[in-house]
């Protein structure tokens, strides 16, 4: 199969009809009378062939010729130009298609990352025989768009299917695959094409990387809402309350007007000057007939990156999680469950605890049933009934937080630095359960799904610990109880990210259309929950399908337990930018992490064949010669 | 007769009249005439003696060697026999090129001959060839006959192709005696001069070459891209005249009248180079004086 390097040079094929026009046109002879043609024949004989060898004579014809031989030759031999590396070279080229690059900065109103395409592909043209490349996008999701191949064509085609996202930059893991990728491989380089904005090289080289940063982006023109919060207000139940948070990347004042629609009508405007490089905040309340309604926040006058300019989320005051606490009295317990907002709670004593009782969550304090169903479920200084868990009859004494998970949702932006515990059990949990905080000797706090359960475990009573009298305690039980209830409720009503997997309760197949009306279809794990993560794109998306309908504790029945297959309508869910990172559109020349310092290079033509212009020449020596050849007649 | 004219004005004759046709050979002609023969005749001019034979005319008995010797004794003078001269005058087409043009220039050298050897009783023959067709004039004598040689020479007009061995090959066929020739031609022909003049080797044969050629074929005003087209045969020759082309072009002129010249040389025969642009009174006057064709 051939493949060609440079599929335009086709296009100089036309040329030949440029030869043969000039063919086409005719010496213009002048006509002359001659009383007899015998001794001019019998000169022109004398002067060309009246002999098989003559001295050679200063020729300028013959001179072009010859030049116009030599470079025919010199095209044949495939000529390259060897400007820095050896043959043979793997290039894994890291395309950020990320938010940021939707920046419309380039000329005509061109995006980064049409810039950064053609970046690549220069790249890809600049391929020698034997060099092969590979393509990894950075947007929402780290993602090989095309394997090692030595074939242009195929790059080719692979950046052809690069599309946009509004999605953060994911360098992380697109950086593990490259390494892994190169590891053994010779004369490796990865070259990141990107405007370096969203700091995504931060901690992340190391010195052994061989890492290329080839820059695009011009302009810093954008400011963006990064910050959006919905709740309802402490002072006012049911009503919404609305943060949101203006930042200004351009080097320049902007008077940033902020309407906010409900249901598609403005309903609040505010405007304010937000300071170059600075932020401001905006907070919309006394809503009071706002319970339950589609959100959008927008923001003028309009910049360089669109994606966050608005923001959409749905209010639902009207929708709580329902937990069911068994407990014989839990002071701390129960004062915090009943200040979150969006929680209703119902307390039961253990002794009344039936199988089958449930709702969002259930929290045993102190307790444990024989057996569990499906749902989620916290245990607090219990051993869960479920195969696996264990403790030892001894308990440990005076425990000290030795570690916690910092990127878990539950338990990332805590401080538990301090927590001292009397007494603890020692769990001994199953391979599926994942320690949130740690002792020297036993885990304090896990978590962990498998199937249809989702568990919680504190492994020590409250009152054994000074926990209940720290910040970190409602922080981390607010965080615990929307993790574990969410998983039952789903994650609809929610404020999403671009990039986030969104969990939606199903018992069928489920239809996803997004914003630009691509549709996509999931089928539901065993969980009865559909997992749907082509969340790059801002806006809101629907969801369609047969779903389980949570059911209020009320009911008694247990959630996630019901086969009743209900159609859904159409239930909308928000994809939001809300990433300062990418909308600090600033390009970088250079990106620095730790001791590692990439300067932005310019893709040069580099390692590329020259024949075709060789041939040109050529081509040109040759016309000129037949010019001179016409005007003169060299004989 | 507006041709005749043309041809040769008033004050060129009355210099022609000075002049009369010479030949390097003794040449017997018909009737008695100017030149001395190689016969023995009567004439002016003293041969010899010889004894007196019966029947002998009685008046040439030389009675002084008769009165000393008492014998008789004939006397013999050189007879003097009248000049056979034939023009041979090319009249094709390529004959017409140059400025001046070669066919009349040529024209003005037969009629200036052709005069002097008809005023000086010689006999004069004419003949025009050209391929496939010739016009002629049988040898004639009398200065009445100039007017039909002129007028001759004036309806003549160059075309067709040239075809000078035939020419010469019916000369030597038609002409049997002893006469002098002129060969008028520029001898461009493609089969070459030398089959033509070969037929003009003969004893009784004095023959003069004028070649004639005009001042456009000896320096081409041509350069350039040209399509060059012969004027007697259909061929054309696309060229592009450049000054070395030209250079050749003359050097293989000159060769070729150089050829001409030394084959005339070797074979007995004047060559004269005439170019249209030398006028005709210094052609008869010098070179052809300097050639012993005429003698004033």
């Amino acid at each position: 199969m051939i493949h060609l390097l440079n599929p335009l040079a086709l296009g100089l094929a036309a040329l030949s009809g440029l030869i043969v026009l000039m063919y086409l046109l005719k010496l213009r002879r002048k006509r002359e009378v001659f009383s007899s043609t015998m001794l001019w024949v019998k000169s022109v004989e004398d002067l060309t062939a009246n002999a098989p060898f003559q001295r050679l004579r200063q020729n300028l014809l013959m001179y072009l010729q010859i030049l116009a031989l030599l470079l025919f030759v010199a095209a044949l031999a495939r000529p390259t130009l060897w400007l820095k590396r050896a043959r043979g070279q793997a290039r894994v080229i890291l395309l950020d298609n990320s938010a940021s690059m939707n920046a419309t900065d380039g000329p005509g109103g061109r995006s980064r990352l049409e810039a950064a395409l053609d970046k690549a592909r220069e790249l890809i043209r600049n391929m020698a025989a034997g060099d092969e490349a590979m393509v990894i996008t950075l947007g929402g999701v780290a993602q090989v768009v095309q394997p090692f191949t030595e074939e242009p064509g195929t790059l080719m085609n692979a950046l052809g299917r690069v599309a946009p996202t509004d999605a953060a930059s994911c360098l992380r893991d697109a950086l593990t695959m490259a390494r892994g990728v190169i590891k053994g491989r010779r004369n490796a380089v990865m070259t990141l094409i990107g405007d370096g904005g969203g700091g995504y090289l931060a901690g992340l080289l190391t010195q052994d990387d061989p890492m290329e940063f080839v820059s695009v982006g011009l302009g810093e023109d954008n400011w963006g809402i990064v910050t959006f919060d919905l709740r309802e207000s402490f002072e006012q139940k049911g009503e919404a309350q609305i943060f949101a948070e203006v930042a200004n990347f351009s080097p320049r004042p902007v008077a940033a007007l902020l309407r906010l629609v409900v249901d598609g009508q403005t309903i609040q405007a505010r405007e304010e000057t937000v300071e170059p490089k600075g932020r401001k905040g905006f907070v919309f309340s006394d809503l009071k007939s706002v319970a339950r309604a589609r959100i959008r926040l927008e923001l003028s006058p309009p910049d360089q990156l669109a994606a966050d300019n608005a923001v959409e989320g749905f209010v639902d005051l009207e929708s709580r999680n329902t937990v069911l606490l068994v407990s014989n009295g839990n002071f701390f317990l129960e004062r915090l469950l009943g200040l979150l907002p969006d929680a209703k709670v119902r307390k039961i004593a253990p002794k009344d605890f039936q199988p089958g009782m449930g709702g969002d969550l259930i929290i045993y304090d102190q307790f444990a049933p024989p057996k569990i169903g499906p749902g989620s479920h916290l245990f607090i200084n219990a051993v869960p009934p479920v195969d696996g868990f264990s403790a030892d009859p001894e308990r440990l004494k005076n425990q000290t937080v030795l570690d916690w998970n910092r990127l878990h949702p539950v338990t990332r932006f805590l401080s538990l630095d301090g927590l001292a515990i009397t007494e603890t059990l020692r769990i001994h949990p199953p391979d599926w359960m994942l320690p949130l905080v740690e002792s020297a000797q036993a885990p304090l706090a896990l978590v962990g799904e498998r199937q249809t359960v989702r568990l919680g475990v504190i492994s020590f009573d409250l009152y054994a610990s000074d926990w209940p009298l720290q910040v970190s305690f409602p922080v981390f039980l607010t965080n615990l109880v929307r993790w574990l209830a969410g998983a039952s409720r789903g994650d609809l009503s929610g404020i999403h990210h671009t990039g986030d997997t969104i969990a939606i309760p199903a018992t069928g197949p489920v239809t996803i259309t997004g914003p630009d009306g691509q549709a996509w279809t999931r089928q539901p794990d065993n969980s009865h929950t559909a997992y749907f993560n082509e969340t790059y794109r801002v806006g809101v998306y629907s969801a369609t399908g047969a779903a389980v309908s949570p059911q209020s504790p009320d009911g008694g029945s247990p959630a996630l337990a019901g086969e009743s297959q209900t159609p859904v309508g159409e239930r909308l869910f928000a994809v939001n930018l809300l990433s300062e990172a990418e909308s600090d559109i600033t390009p970088r020349q250079e990106i620095v992490s730790g001791e590692k310092k990439v300067t932005a290079s310019i893709v040069t033509r580099e390692n590329r064949e020259v024949w075709d212009w060789l041939a040109l020449v050529a081509l040109a020596v040759l016309m000129i010669e037949w010019h001179l050849y016409c005007r003169r007649a060299w004989l | 007769m507006a041709n005749d004219q043309n041809i040769l004005d008033p004050k060129f004759l009355r210099r022609l009249d000075r002049l009369e046709l010479e030949t390097r050979r003794i040449l017997g002609g018909a009737i008695k005439g100017d030149r001395r023969s190689k016969k023995k005749g009567v004439s002016v001019e003293f041969a010899d003696h010889r004894q007196y034979a019966r029947g002998d005319d009685l008046r040439f008995i030389d009675w002084n060697i008769y009165g000393r010797l008492d014998r008789l004794f004939i006397k013999i003078f050189h007879e003097e026999q009248d000049l056979q001269c034939h023009l041979l005058l090319d009249a094709s087409r390529s004959m017409a090129f140059g400025d001046p043009a070669k066919m009349p220039y040529a024209k003005r050298i037969a009629a200036a001959i052709g005069y002097i050897g008809l005023t000086g009783s010689d006999k004069i023959g004419l003949t025009c060839f050209r391929a496939a067709r010739a016009e002629s004039l049988a040898p004639t004598r009398g200065r009445h006959n100039v007017r039909r040689l002129l007028s001759l020479l004036g309806s003549v007009e160059a075309d067709g192709s040239t075809s000078l061995a035939e020419a010469t090959r019916d000369f030597s066929q038609r002409v049997k005696g002893k006469c002098v020739v002129v060969v008028v031609s520029d001898f461009l022909d493609p089969a070459g001069f030398e089959p033509a003049l070969r037929r003009l080797i003969r004893d009784t044969f004095d023959v003069y070459v004028i070649h004639v050629l005009s001042p456009q074929e000896l320096d081409p005003p041509l350069a350039g891209h040209v399509e060059l087209h012969d004027m007697e045969i259909d061929h054309k020759v696309e060229l592009t005249v450049t000054a070395r082309l030209k250079e050749r072009y003359k050097k293989n002129l000159e060769a070729y009248s150089q050829q001409i010249k030394d084959y005339s040389s070797r074979y007995g025969m004047s060559y004269t180079f005439a170019p249209t642009n030398l006028p005709v009174e210094d052609l008869l006057l010098k070179r052809l004086r300097e050639t012993g064709l005429v003698k004033s």
